[in-house]
């Protein structure tokens, strides 16, 4: 295939993920989703800069340039993990549907890179990076220097870490490839949990490859800051022609990947006791033998506690834990669980099943896996605290952990019953949704989980016993309250039909 | 009355009629054949009796029970093969199994019944395998076992030789042949029409959701039978 040929794939492929937006009003309201988004981002920053004009804080302006350094490098590793936990990038269509068609590698990975802004982490830094530099370097003339190095910083960020990201979930699909991975991530949990408590691992001085890139932006634009916005486009072309070829080995090895894993003979279990009960166990087994969603479980609650073992989090900052945790859980497949069932849904429509089990069933699937996975990160994360938490952290913690697992367990069983989609869950970046919808849950979850993990914070901070119980009682009972709404909606044959008719014929 | 009764039925999907005033009957130990080009509101008409689809108007009554007052009622007398897929990708065809004995109440002993159809569809290897990995073919063909399982009085197959292979179709032939013996109604659905007339008694033509003709099985069988069926088609 020409390059040429190659070129002329991208329009035509987002002009059909464009007609594939359903209706007219649908695609009216994502033009003004994304530019509301673009305009709050814009009206962001323009009031920091004024604000930090107004008030001239030299301070402030020092403090944000003190931490610019931080910031690109936390951004380079949110550019890497955000991709990778995606099981390499986001995809606009999924790949299943465009198999008949010669997709080149090439154009896989430039959409995967147009498709970075639907993830809500990485826009979030680059809205960072942003504002410590309008904060920083606001009405001087130091402003033109540092943002063009900062937008070449994070386009060639963005390319290093897409290219990784393919790389690394590459490498993973072959066996020598899961081994040398496996490894290197145990032998990074042992030296993490080894130096734990004794020292951080990292430390301010292990920024200063990134204080030349400040150093270039303070400066008026001249050789210095030419050559370095061209050796950040060098990087991002290597680092592109690197993603491309792994985005070609990625193609190559899918299949057979995937035909391994669904070759393989399951053991026979005693038959299910009760109709909940046999829901339940096929729902669970749906989750647990689909890859992406068991990477994804690994990935949500390894990384927080890598993260703590190295940062030595104060109790305030557990109690935001659970709420992120289960957010992040929610998204794996909980937004839209009935997807679980694939085709089978139209069988199982024609099945005499009591539709309260059902619904039951799949409430106990999700607050399973969400509590689980919430759990599992709260003690592991409070395993490294540095002290003992007062009464009042321990209750919030315990608050944030039920009313968090509650709250997101009834706001994916009713996402799941108001927007189904027909997903497979089976390839590496199967999402349960489409990715412009998931990135309009990511920021509805993290955002509840925000409000609520940081509520029952400053609980724990005024050490607050007794308000950190009524707000975790009060986002149960509502968590409740919505769930149940869900089962009596869940009760209208006319629901249920529309649901399983949508996950198993689309 | 009958075990298939549909009178006037009327499925709208968004002002859209799939079916537009369909009659038709099956009666207890008879097969029909629904046949008809893309469209025609076969698939439809078989997830209405399935009780998958609400019909928008007219009646249905499967089994003696109004699928539209109670298709939870009417789910228990049916066995449905869906037209594509029908199957949970991460489940084992055993799984299935154990999870329609769980809801429909079977007693001990379904276990033998459950391995004879496998057997006999060619599946007992795969029976512990994920049928994500499954063939078209070989999940046609579990689909069929999955419908057939509890000896529905009123059986559904939706495009069961679709992709199937010679010994995949004799054994649903089996399958339809005992059901009709044992009293029950079949009603298939499909492309192909010589199948059709094989497994069936009599065949309905159908065309833009309405009966457009209904002839005896042997008539439409053949060569003549296929000139006929396309004039019908026209």
């Amino acid at each position: 295939m020409s390059t040429g040929q190659q070129r002329g794939q991208l329009r035509p492929l987002m002009r059909l993920r464009w007609q594939m937006v359903r209706s007219r009003r649908k695609q009216v309201l994502l033009v003004v989703v994304a530019l509301a988004v673009a305009v709050l981002a814009l009206g962001f920053l323009s009031a920091v800069s004024q604000a930090s004009l107004r008030f001239g804080q030299l301070d402030l302006r020092t403090q944000a340039l003190v931490a610019y350094p931080a910031a690109l490098l936390l951004f380079l590793v949110v550019a890497t993990l955000a991709p990778f936990l995606a099981g390499g990038a986001i995809e606009l269509i999924p790949p299943a549907q465009l198999s008949a068609f010669p997709v080149a590698a090439r154009t896989r990975f430039v959409l995967s890179l147009l498709l970075m802004p639907l993830n809500i982490t990485w826009t979030l830094q680059v809205i960072l990076l942003a504002a410590l530099v309008v904060v920083g370097v606001g009405g001087t003339a130091q402003l033109a220097p540092l943002a063009g190095v900062t937008l070449a910083f994070v386009l060639a960020g963005t390319v290093v870490g897409q290219s990784l990201a393919w790389l690394g979930t590459t490498v993973r699909q072959t066996r020598p490839g899961r081994l040398a991975t496996n490894l290197a991530a145990g032998a990074l949990a042992v030296l993490v949990l080894t130096r734990a408590n004794q020292e951080t691992l990292f430390n301010l001085g292990d920024l200063t490859i990134f204080i030349p890139i400040l150093d270039v932006g303070l400066s008026p634009i001249g050789l210095r800051w030419v050559a370095a916005v061209l050796a950040l486009g060098l990087a991002a072309v290597l680092a592109g022609a690197l993603g491309i070829r792994a985005v070609a080995w990625n193609q190559r090895l899918a299949t057979e990947t995937q035909g391994r894993h669904e070759g393989s003979r399951m053991g026979r279990r005693p038959q299910p006791g009760s109709e909940l009960w046999a829901h339940v166990v096929v729902l669970s087994r749906s989750v647990w033998r689909s890859l992406p969603l068991r990477r994804g479980m690994v990935m949500l609650v390894a990384l927080p506690v890598l993260v703590a073992a190295v940062t030595e989090l104060q109790w305030t900052q557990i109690v935001v834990m659970p709420a992120l945790v289960a957010a992040g859980a929610a998204l794996l497949f909980g937004v839209n669980s009935t997807a679980l069932l694939g085709g089978g849904a139209a069988w199982l429509g024609s099945l005499p099943y009591r539709p309260t089990s059902f619904v039951t069933a799949v409430a106990v699937v999700v607050a399973t896996v969400i509590g689980g996975a919430a759990t599992a990160t709260t003690v592991g994360v409070a395993a490294f605290a540095p002290s003992s938490p007062t009464t009042a952290e321990a209750v919030a913690l315990v608050a944030a952990g039920l009313s968090s697992a509650a709250w997101m367990t009834a706001t994916a069983v009713r996402q799941s019953i108001r927007r189904p989609f027909q997903a497979d869950l089976r390839g590496n970046r199967d999402t349960p949704a489409p990715p412009g919808v998931m990135a309009g849950y990511s920021l509805r979850l993290a955002g509840a989980a925000g409000v609520l993990g940081l509520l029952l914070a400053a609980t724990a901070q005024l050490q607050a016993v007794r308000a950190a119980a009524v707000v975790g009682t009060i986002v149960l009972m509502m968590a409740l309250a919505r769930l149940a709404l869900s089962v009596r909606a869940w009760r209208r044959p006319e629901v249920r039909s529309r649901v399983f008719m949508t996950v198993a014929f689309g | 009355m009958l075990p298939v009764e549909v009178s006037g039925l009327v499925v709208a999907y968004d002002g859209v009629r799939a079916v537009d005033g369909l009659d038709l009957s099956v009666s207890a130990g008879d097969s029909v054949a629904l046949v008809g080009r893309n469209g025609a509101g076969k698939s439809t008409t078989m997830r209405v009796l399935a009780g998958l689809v609400p019909a928008s108007h007219g009646t249905v009554h499967v089994g003696g029970v109004d699928a539209r007052r109670d298709p939870t009622g009417a789910r228990w007398k049916v066995g449905y093969c869906p037209d594509t897929g029908g199957l949970i990708p991460r489940a084992t065809p055993w799984e299935h199994l154990q999870l329609a004995a769980s809801i429909r109440g079977m007693p001990p002993g379904w276990e033998s019944r459950a391995s004879e159809l496998l057997d006999r569809f060619d599946l007992t290897d795969a029976a512990d395998r994920v049928t994500a990995g499954f063939s078209h073919g070989m999940g046609r063909r579990t689909s069929v076992v999955l419908a057939a399982f509890h000896e529905p009085e009123v059986l559904l197959l939706d495009e069961p030789f679709d992709g199937v292979d010679p010994l995949g179709v004799e054994a649903t032939m089996q399958v339809v042949a005992e059901a009709r013996l044992r009293g029950a109604a079949v009603l298939i659905s499909t492309h192909l029409l010589q199948l059709a007339t094989q497994a069936t008694s009599e065949v309905l033509v159908l065309t833009r959701g309405r009966l457009a003709a209904a002839a005896p099985a042997d008539e439409l069988a053949g060569d003549v039978g296929q000139q006929r069926y396309r004039a019908l088609l026209t």
